[in-house]
Parts: C-alpha cells; sequence; structure tokens
C-alpha cells in the first residue's frame, strides 16, 4: 500500500479532530485521537445512521483497526467515505441549490439536536452535490450537545447561508460571486447594509442580519463572559431555544424566493437561437453519435445553458456531466429540472469561462480553482457548443488561447464553429468595429491543429455552422 | 457610516443575541409544535403538505 499523499493538505487542516487525506487514489477522513470521543458518541447514538438514511451526510465505513497504522499525525479511526466524482463551491452553485444546502444544514442540526448532538461549525464548503443533491461531507462535525450553550456557529450559519442568498434574491442573483472574496462567508454588517430597507424589515431577515449585525459591532472583542454577565438570565440556553432558533432561519431561508418573472441573458436562450428544428436535432445527433465513439467517463459542457446537450451525451453512454454556463439563471433553471426529474448525472454550475473560480483562501489553496481541479481531464469530453464567437469576438480572445485552455481541461472536445455571417455573429459585431480578421473557419482549424486532432468534421445541416470532434495531442 | 472591520472578532455578539432571542424563539416553535401536532392528529396531514 502507499503512503498517504499531502495533496489535501492544503484543503484540510483547521479541524484539530481530523482531516482529509488521499491515498492509494482514494480520499479518506482521518479522525485524530483529539477527535475520537466525539465521532464515537456520535457514532453510537445512531446519529450518523440516521443522517445517512435520510441522505443527509455521506456514507462512509471504518477501515479495520489492522490498517490504522502508518497514517501521519496517528488515527484512531479512518473513514472511507463515497467518492465525490466532483467538488464544487458555493459561488458556482445555482440559487435553489445553494437554499438546498441550507436547509439540509439546518435539518441536519435539527435532528442532531433531538439526538443531544449539535454542529459545531455551519460551513457551506461543507456541503457537495452528490447524484444530483446536496449531503454533508464533513462527518467530524457533530459534538455532544453539552446543554446550556449557545450555538457557536450561528454566526457562521448567517454568512456562509443566510447572507448570500438574501443578496440573491433581494439584491442580485449574481452576488453569490461575493462568497470568492470571503472565505468565510459574507460579514453581516456588509449584507445588512447591501440589502434594500423594505427587506431589512422583513423578521427573519431583520433578526438574523440586521439585529445579529448590530449586536456584533455592539459586543465585538468582549469577552464571551463579559457579554453573558449583563443578561444572567439568558445564560442558560436550553435545546428548546436552539430548536427555536434553528426553526426560525428554516423559515427564513425556505422564504428566500427569487422574484418572479426574473430573466437574465441566457435565460431563455434556446427559444431565441437562431437555427431550425432540423439544424437543432442534427446538432443533438451529433453529440450523441461523438459521445458513442469517444465513450467518455465525464462530459464538461460549457456553456450548457440548460442543459439540453450534456443530457443528449448522458443518454448516448456518458457516466456523468458538469454543464456550465456564465448565466446564473440559465444555471438555475438546469438545477431545478435535474431536481423535478430526480437526476443524479448531471450538475449544473455557474462559470464565467473568461474568468474561471480562482484558487481561493490559505496559500491560494485552500479551495482550488477550476483549472486545478480539472486534474489531467482523462476520460473528459468536452462540449463548447455556439461558444467560439462568445470568446473571440465578444471577450476578443485569440483562437490559440481557446484552444489551449480547452486541451488543458479535457481528452477530447467537440466544438462547434460559428461562421462569421452567422446572425449571432452579426448580432454581436452590430455595435461594435469589425477588427476580428483572424475570426476565419480556416484560422480556426489551423490554430486548434496545433493542440488537437481534428477526428471527425460535419456541417450541420441548415446552418452555416460546423461541429469538429478533436482529440487532444500529446504533450 | 459604521464599519466593522475584519480584526474584530464578533462571535460574542452572536452568542449574546442568541441568549436574548432564545427564549422567545422557543416559546413560538413549542405552538407551532404543537399546532402542527393537532394538525396532522385531525387531517392526518403534515403542515407542509398543504
Amino acid at each position: 500500500m502507499t503512503e498517504p499523499d499531502s495533496s489535501l493538505a492544503a484543503t484540510s487542516f483547521r479541524d484539530p479532530a481530523g482531516r482529509v487525506i488521499r491515498k492509494n487514489g482514494k480520499v479518506f477522513r482521518q479522525v485524530f485521537p483529539a477527535g475520537s470521543r466525539d465521532y464515537e458518541a456520535a457514532r453510537d447514538s445512531g446519529l450518523f445512521t440516521e443522517l445517512i438514511k435520510r441522505g443527509w451526510l455521506i456514507p462512509h465505513r471504518e477501515l479495520p483497526v489492522a490498517e490504522l497504522n502508518g497514517w501521519p499525525g496517528g488515527a484512531a479511526y479512518i473513514l472511507e467515505p463515497e467518492q465525490l466524482d466532483w467538488v464544487s463551491y458555493p459561488y458556482e452553485w445555482a440559487f435553489s441549490a445553494y437554499k438546498e444546502a441550507a436547509l439540509l444544514t439546518l435539518d441536519a442540526q435539527q435532528l442532531a439536536l433531538e439526538k443531544g448532538f449539535i454542529l459545531k461549525d455551519a460551513s457551506a464548503y461543507n456541503v457537495q452535490f452528490w447524484q444530483g443533491r446536496p449531503v454533508l461531507i464533513d462527518t467530524l462535525s457533530f459534538e455532544p450537545y453539552a446543554g446550556n450553550r449557545a450555538w457557536q456557529a450561528y454566526g457562521q450559519f448567517c454568512r456562509h447561508f443566510l447572507a448570500p442568498l438574501a443578496l440573491m434574491t433581494k439584491v442580485d442573483i449574481r452576488l453569490s460571486c461575493l462568497m470568492r472574496d470571503f472565505i468565510d462567508g459574507l460579514p453581516l454588517d456588509l449584507a445588512a447594509a447591501t440589502l434594500p430597507t423594505r427587506s431589512k424589515i422583513r423578521p427573519g431577515l431583520m433578526l438574523h442580519l440586521s439585529i445579529h449585525s448590530s449586536s456584533q459591532r455592539r459586543y465585538a472583542n468582549k469577552p464571551v463572559k463579559q457579554v453573558i454577565r449583563r443578561d444572567e438570565a439568558g445564560q442558560k440556553l436550553a435545546r428548546q431555544s436552539l430548536l427555536g432558533l434553528t426553526d426560525s432561519l428554516r423559515r427564513t431561508v425556505k422564504g428566500l424566493r427569487l422574484p418572479r418573472g426574473a430573466a437574465t441573458e441566457w435565460g431563455k436562450y434556446y427559444s431565441f437561437t437562431n437555427y431550425s428544428d432540423a439544424a437543432a436535432a442534427h446538432k443533438a445527433e451529433l453529440v450523441r453519435e461523438y459521445t458513442q465513439l469517444v465513450k467518455p467517463v465525464e462530459i464538461w459542457d460549457l456553456g450548457g445553458n440548460d442543459g439540453r446537450f450534456s443530457r443528449e451525451a448522458l443518454a448516448a453512454g456518458a457516466q456523468r456531466a458538469l454543464c456550465f454556463d456564465i448565466d446564473p439563471l440559465a444555471v438555475e433553471k438546469n438545477y431545478r429540472y435535474g431536481r423535478e426529474q430526480a437526476e443524479t448525472a448531471l450538475t449544473p454550475l455557474l462559470l464565467d469561462a473568461t474568468n474561471p473560480s480562482p484558487g481561493i483562501g490559505w496559500a491560494n489553496a485552500e479551495r482550488p480553482g477550476l483549472n486545478e481541479r480539472a486534474g489531467d481531464g482523462k476520460g473528459r469530453m468536452l462540449l463548447a457548443l455556439a461558444v467560439i464567437h462568445h470568446l473571440a469576438i465578444s471577450n476578443n480572445l485569440p483562437f490559440g488561447h481557446i484552444a489551449k485552455w480547452l486541451a488543458g481541461l479535457g481528452e477530447h472536445l467537440v466544438i462547434e464553429f460559428v461562421p462569421k455571417d452567422d446572425s449571432k455573429v452579426q448580432t454581436l459585431l452590430a455595435t461594435r468595429k469589425d477588427i476580428f480578421d483572424q475570426y476565419d473557419q480556416s484560422v480556426f482549424e489551423q490554430t486548434f491543429r496545433q493542440y488537437f486532432t481534428i477526428l471527425q468534421q460535419t456541417s450541420v445541416r441548415e446552418s452555416g455552422r460546423q461541429m469538429y470532434l478533436m482529440q487532444r495531442k500529446r504533450p | 457610516m459604521v464599519v466593522l472591520l475584519g480584526y474584530i472578532d464578533p462571535s460574542s455578539g452572536s452568542l449574546f443575541l442568541q441568549m436574548v432571542i432564545g427564549t422567545v424563539l422557543a416559546v413560538g416553535y413549542a405552538i407551532r409544535h404543537h399546532i402542527a401536532k393537532l394538525w396532522r392528529k385531525l387531517t392526518g396531514k403534515s403542515k407542509d403538505d398543504v
């Protein structure tokens, strides 16, 4: 057996009870001796069994005692969780995905309280999307509830979940991007100051954001004992109070909804395409054909909008798909559809291809950027359909830059070339000077050949567009 | 405008607020919990189903 590697050390180092570690290509959770008592208590109480049964916690198994030697830092237990195919972060989630993650955290807190435990942290990074739904991944987040103690993670829950969700619904759905700047959640004073007045007077938001922020400001840097002495009567915080707090947060989060009729750039994209039904059907047919030929494990659909072509690839045999789009409403629509259909293989995520998620947190490595998470791209087929003109013309990206980036992400590429005389390109050029002499099919092919081998090329029926299947060249 | 600076630890305020609102939320929760129970008894449905 090989030694554990330290590639996850940069992402899991804050919890003295344990950490995540990789060995033999698998991810394990190492329980340090310091965390063993809480872990055993939660396990023996049946809390984990119940959470897993409800689909709220990622299932895991304990490795046998014989396999506990040789783990750096010592191991009281080693847990082997179900392996995640992909790790995503709150600033990449659809609004409904984010909201479900918040409700899951509160549901888990309520169940834990009922069983005499409590969540010791409420980080949005403790939630991942697995088999199409959110699950808690940090098994060591639970500790026995000693009674008469406040919820230490209340502030964190409000920063990680309530504040961003409130801003997304009451100000602008795009504000989840603030989570990229604030790794421990949005400061409550910032959220309270940004909310419109009419939202601040909603009881839940007033209490958990505005008054909470004022309380933080008033008692900032005062030792807890000094704060408590001011209100001796309130010192004893019974379990019932925490259930009340959890319930109040739950009702507040549940009440956060996107405005009706919210429409953004791409939300209705497929209603406004310029191709005929025959062209769209042919494009879908080509995606299926290429998928059957390549047999990829994973699809990355860049600019995948509502996921139509990701689903074609899944139907043709791909095991899973990540469908990225720049538009939060398209991602939302895709996520809701997937949930309605109980899909398990498709994960819609928010991504601006011209500015992909960077590495953030300690040493810019705590939450790796998209390119790092992409790994070597083996077994992955990229779909870049009707995207090239947005990158090359709207964003002035040379073909060489685009080809190089795509070659770093996946082994195979299905890409649609949209010619300059296409009405969509003409729309992009209508308000700007045409400085794109190099935007030409032959230049496109010549440039992409530096990084890829073109395996197939087909003209899309009733359209001037071209579809290519490419395989990246070995470096 | 008062700005909460990054180097100030705001956790005391979060704990204090919970103590202040704890009893009120506990009473509210208990009442809702009992109403929901009664509703289930009378209709056989959870309030969330309605």
